[in-house]
């Protein structure tokens, strides 16, 4: 079985009100461990909503997602919210980052909630911290960073407790082209060292073309699956 | 650094409050100004009422008393407790009796050249009296004594007032002997006490007890007024008295039975005080939910990230209540030291309201008002505003609860 299998998903928003919209048809995608991969396509083409039913964030109105042979659209919110803790790092488009956190205390975060030791804890953010090249402004908090620093703290936290999927939704659009490309330079980085499956979506051409996989989506349906 | 993810949790709402300093004090504010007025009401209302009851009990009937069963309904002196030594001796059994005077009592007419009117003339021993009523504390002119001769009389300030007379001056005091014969005898006023027991300040008149015996040929007492060192042991020493004293003629009553008014004054203020907590709890409560309202409403957002990234809502919950506590709970620290030191400065030196002092004794209250402290009062306030605070968080979680993650990240502030 594949790492994650995508069977006949479908999202309907406002299903049976005036307001209806079907934003995914019958999607069906199997995924490989250590994949690096783009999903991408126009504006309302679902793949945010895609990225999300993937995550758990959303929940499917029919289909089913299996993600390392656990089949999370039956879980409750709770085991849920457990499973994402466990496997899968996110990084948003808005950096999302917990403004009363440090930079340290906001990587951290997740890993505090796995449990993991204050000593293991420093350790791993400084070796995600220097990688991501944000050693610096550790006990800063979010506020006083810029875009392109606050995104590299968002991968830092989706990487810091090592999930076996980073899901990134359009994470280089707020960037400028140069921190755009250093930001896909260290997700590829991660993806070779870490061997962490990495999902991201994007409209732009050259972020794009640094994925081995591009799967486009149309209409809420895959126009193109295509490995490079 | 926090040892564990609760004190991240901790961290983090402290931080939040103090992102909001605005919010969170008005807020506390708001809970300590009201808690500091509910400490004062309840603590002046109970204090009033204890005042009150205390001086029905010290310079009335103490807080029990022994008379004929018959005296109340037909107050004839013939009606009298003939053998007192008998039930003296059994008073001295009872540990909890921290005092006991004998004391005879009649109505009569008091006189002047000018005025007359009603009097209740009670005989008593002054030098007993002083350890148990404590008449010599109320007197606001003469002396405590009954003069050279034992003719003198000490009478309520209103009463003297009527009568327009002072110090020195006689009265006339016209009542009925054991055989219904009418006598009179010539008192020289020694003292006006003011005690703010109406009965004596409006119509008692105290004289020795032996020159009332021998005037109304009573040979025993009419009363047995007796003192607790605990005045809610009433009913116990009661019981415990009417297994003793076993005579069919005798009564014995407990201040709550004489005084039913105050009793039900007393179960009223508590009443009062109940409502008037429910009503400032609920004040808290509205006051308490808008701020949690709009704290919740304006970090769903980040409430939504939280989640996404692997917190649990049981964990959103307790952030969202410890953020609350923090803000009550720092008014109620604030508001119960201050109401609290306020509450111990007026027990201790009291509330003068003297200038308004004739009203007050009109309803038997003194006019410098001592508050009662109880731990109580800090107990039931603090229970009151910690449930207001989680009653407070209910819709601003049921609000965030209706969410996904996404949907709460996606909210536009």
């Amino acid at each position: 079985m594949n790492f994650l299998e995508i069977k006949g998903v479908q999202k309907i928003f406002n299903k049976g009100k005036e307001s209806e919209s079907i934003a995914l048809k019958e999607i069906d995608l199997s995924i490989s461990q250590e994949e690096f991969i783009v999903i991408s396509g126009p504006s309302g083409s679902g793949k945010s909503t895609l990225l999300n039913i993937i995550g758990g964030l959303d929940s499917s109105t029919k289909g089913s997602v299996t993600l390392d042979e656990i089949d999370i659209t039956t879980l409750d919110e709770n085991n849920l919210a457990l499973f994402r803790r466990e496997n899968i790092g996110f990084v948003f488009q808005s950096y999302n980052l917990l403004p009363v956190l440090t930079v340290k205390e906001n990587i951290e975060y997740v890993m505090r909630l796995l449990g993991y030791s204050q000593k293991e804890c420093d350790a791993r953010v400084l070796e995600v911290a220097r990688e991501l090249e944000i050693d610096d402004y550790l006990n800063k908090f979010p506020d006083h960073l810029s875009g392109g620093q606050q995104q590299r703290v968002a991968v830092a936290r989706a990487v810091a407790s090592k999930p076996k999927l980073i899901l990134a939704d359009e994470p280089t659009a707020n960037l400028d082209s140069k921190n755009a490309d250093n930001l896909m330079a260290m997700m590829e980085k991660l993806n070779k060292d870490e061997k962490v499956t990495i999902i991201f979506s994007s409209h732009d051409p050259m972020v794009i073309a640094k994925a081995r996989r591009s799967i486009v989506l149309k209409d809420g349906l895959i126009y193109e699956d295509r490995i490079r | 650094m926090f040892k564990d993810i609760e004190l991240l949790y901790f961290k983090m709402a402290c931080l939040h409050v103090f992102r909001r300093k605005g919010r969170t004090l008005l807020i506390s504010l708001m809970i300590a100004i009201s808690l500091i007025g509910l400490l004062i009401m309840e603590g002046m209302y109970e204090g009033m009422m204890s005042q009150l009851t205390q001086n029905s009990i010290k310079t009335g009937s103490g807080t029990i008393v022994i008379e004929h069963k018959k005296l109340r309904a037909d107050p004839n002196i013939k009606y009298n407790i003939k053998e007192a030594q008998k039930i003296i001796s059994i008073l001295e059994t009872e540990s909890l009796i921290s005092s006991y005077v004998l004391r005879i009592s009649q109505k009569g007419l008091i006189s002047t050249a000018g005025f007359s009117q009603g009097v209740s003339v009670r005989g008593v021993d002054l030098k007993l009296e002083s350890k148990h009523s404590e008449f010599q504390n109320y007197i606001i002119e003469g002396e405590y004594n009954f003069g050279i001769r034992n003719h003198g009389a000490i009478i309520g300030y209103r009463l003297a007032k009527k009568l327009k007379v002072g110090i020195g001056k006689k009265v006339i005091v016209t009542m009925q002997d054991v055989n219904n014969e009418v006598l009179s005898t010539a008192l020289k006023v020694t003292a006006v006490i003011k005690t703010n027991n109406m009965a004596i300040d409006g119509t008692g008149l105290l004289m020795d007890i032996n020159l009332l015996r021998s005037l109304t040929a009573v040979k025993g007492t009419t009363e047995i007024s007796i003192l607790l060192s605990n005045k809610d042991a009433d009913f116990k020493v009661k019981q415990s008295l009417e297994k003793k004293i076993l005579d069919n003629e005798l009564a014995i009553y407990t201040y709550k039975e004489l005084y039913p008014s105050l009793h039900e004054s007393e179960a009223f203020m508590k009443t009062f005080n109940q409502i008037s907590s429910a009503f400032i709890f609920i004040v808290a409560t509205l006051g308490i939910f808008g701020v949690v309202l709009v704290s919740v409403l304006e970090r769903v957002r980040e409430f939504g990230i939280m989640m996404a990234i692997g917190t649990k809502f049981r964990d959103i919950v307790k952030l969202i209540i410890y953020e609350s506590l923090i803000i009550t709970m720092s008014g109620y620290i604030v508001g119960a030291i201050i109401g609290g030191s306020l509450l111990w400065y007026f027990n201790i030196y009291g509330l003068d309201l003297s200038g308004f002092s004739d009203a007050f004794s009109i309803f038997g209250m003194d006019s410098n008002i001592k508050a009662t402290i109880k731990q109580e009062y800090f107990t039931s306030s603090f229970v009151s505003v910690f449930i207001a605070t989680l009653a407070a968080t209910i819709i601003p979680i049921r609000t965030l609860k209706k969410r996904n993650p996404i949907q709460s990240i996606q909210e536009k502030v």
